[in-house]
């Protein structure tokens, strides 16, 4: 097993507990990090996340209770004079470049450069980047390049084409919008600026989608 | 075309999008699938109507950008699910205990027992559900049963230890080989 995320050393048995969510926090945030620079594990946890998917379609169909779907609809169909469906957030646009940069070296960069005096404390710190039904992909990292504040956005598997907006939520609740972004190939790492002193103040990290303000992936940060 | 004639795919786009029939038209067509996994997970009908609100919720957010490459809609929202009803046990701090959820799984999935559509009509094309649970039930029982446990009960290696009366590693080992046969039979089906 691997202890440290080296892409010298595979993942092997741990990736079916990552596949089946048994894995958390700081061990589940290594492995996806191992994920992004090694195909070959890669490639045996898409196999593994196929495979699982395939036995969920076999779940045994039990019917809800009577009005369940009422229930649903009214959550999720706008009711007539219901208030714009989202809060009315703080927020600054940040101008973001997309960094052409291999994933792995982007990684490291962050935490190459932790240890020095002027980064944020939590400079490394990383956190998976997680699709909506749960599968990892990318992991979000807290860095300090050229003495600024910032985040390192690595992404596989994005839908083709699509562009991203990154929603940072602070602990304080002020949401910072970066972007917008749109990886080539559905894979790509993006350099996130954070204003001055919110590095340490970060919490959620979003990546929404512009054209329709929905959000592809998440990464939580724990405070 | 009444909405509920259009196939998975369309009725998801169609809830991206707002629309009032297929969003009605989806919620129908998986809400006993949806409801049936997370019941498996939660053991508490209660919990598992919370969930399974959550997971079309969650499905409504993300349907704008569904990508079919990475599986059929069907298990694109139950994976939704799981994780839903996963996340609703911890945030519980309490494991299920009715272990009658756990015997009525196992029974369903691996003795045949008759479930609504899994089990599929003799005359229609086999579904996918179908297939795999031909080939669970081909399979040694006991890693048949550690993969459902997982995988469909969203038990950890030590509950199927525990459950089974095995050793963690015995569950472990049962629960990688049984997916590792269940993946050696996908390749080998047309």
């Amino acid at each position: 097993v691997n202890g440290r995320g080296s892409h010298d050393e595979h993942l092997d048995g741990e990736l079916v507990d990552l596949a089946l969510g048994l894995v958390d926090g700081p061990d589940r945030a290594r492995m996806a990090t191992h994920l992004l620079g090694c195909s070959a594990c890669r490639e045996e946890y898409d196999d593994i996340v196929g495979t699982l998917r395939e036995v969920l379609a076999a779940t045994p169909e039990v019917e809800p209770t009577l009005g369940f779907d009422a229930r649903v609809l009214s959550r999720v169909l706008p009711q007539a004079g219901d208030p714009a469906p989202r809060p009315a957030w703080r927020r600054h646009l940040w101008s973001a470049a997309a960094a052409a940069v291999a994933i792995p070296g982007l990684l490291l960069v962050g935490r190459a450069l932790a240890g020095s005096g002027s980064e944020p404390d939590r400079s490394g710190e990383i956190a998976e980047l997680a699709a909506p039904d749960g599968d990892l992909v990318g992991t979000v990292s807290i860095s300090d390049l050229d003495g600024r504040a910032t985040m390192v956005v690595a992404v596989i598997d994005a839908p083709p084409g699509a562009r991203y907006l990154c929603r940072t939520t602070l602990q304080d609740g002020t949401v910072v919008e970066s972007g917008p972004w749109t990886p080539s190939d559905g894979r790509g790492a993006w350099v996130v600026p954070l204003p001055d002193g919110a590095a340490d103040d970060v919490a959620d990290v979003e990546l929404v989608v512009t054209a329709t303000d929905r959000t592809w992936s998440a990464a939580h940060f724990d405070t | 075309m009444p909405r509920s004639d259009l196939d998975d795919a369309a009725l998801l786009a169609g809830l991206a999008v707002d629309d009032h029939d297929a969003a009605v038209a989806f919620v129908r067509r998986f809400q006993a699938k949806v409801f049936g996994l997370a019941l498996a997970v939660t053991h508490d009908p209660a919990l598992a109507d919370d969930v399974a609100q959550e997971a079309f919720v969650r499905a409504w957010r993300s349907a704008a950008i569904y990508d079919n490459t990475r599986g059929t809609v069907t298990t694109w929202l139950l994976t939704i699910t799981r994780n839903a009803a996963i996340d609703a046990v911890r945030a519980r701090r309490a494991t299920p205990t009715d272990d009658s959820v756990l015997d009525g799984l196992l029974h369903t999935t691996l003795a045949g027992a008759a479930t609504g559509d899994v089990t599929g009509d003799a005359v229609t094309t086999r579904t996918e559900a179908d297939r795999l649970l031909r080939r669970l039930r081909t399979m040694p029982t006991e890693q048949a049963r550690a993969v459902v446990l997982a995988v469909i009960g969203g038990c950890t290696a030590q509950q199927v230890s525990q459950r089974e009366g095995v050793p963690l590693g015995t569950a472990k080992t049962r629960i990688r080989t049984g997916l590792r046969r269940l993946r050696a039979g996908q390749e080998r089906t047309p």
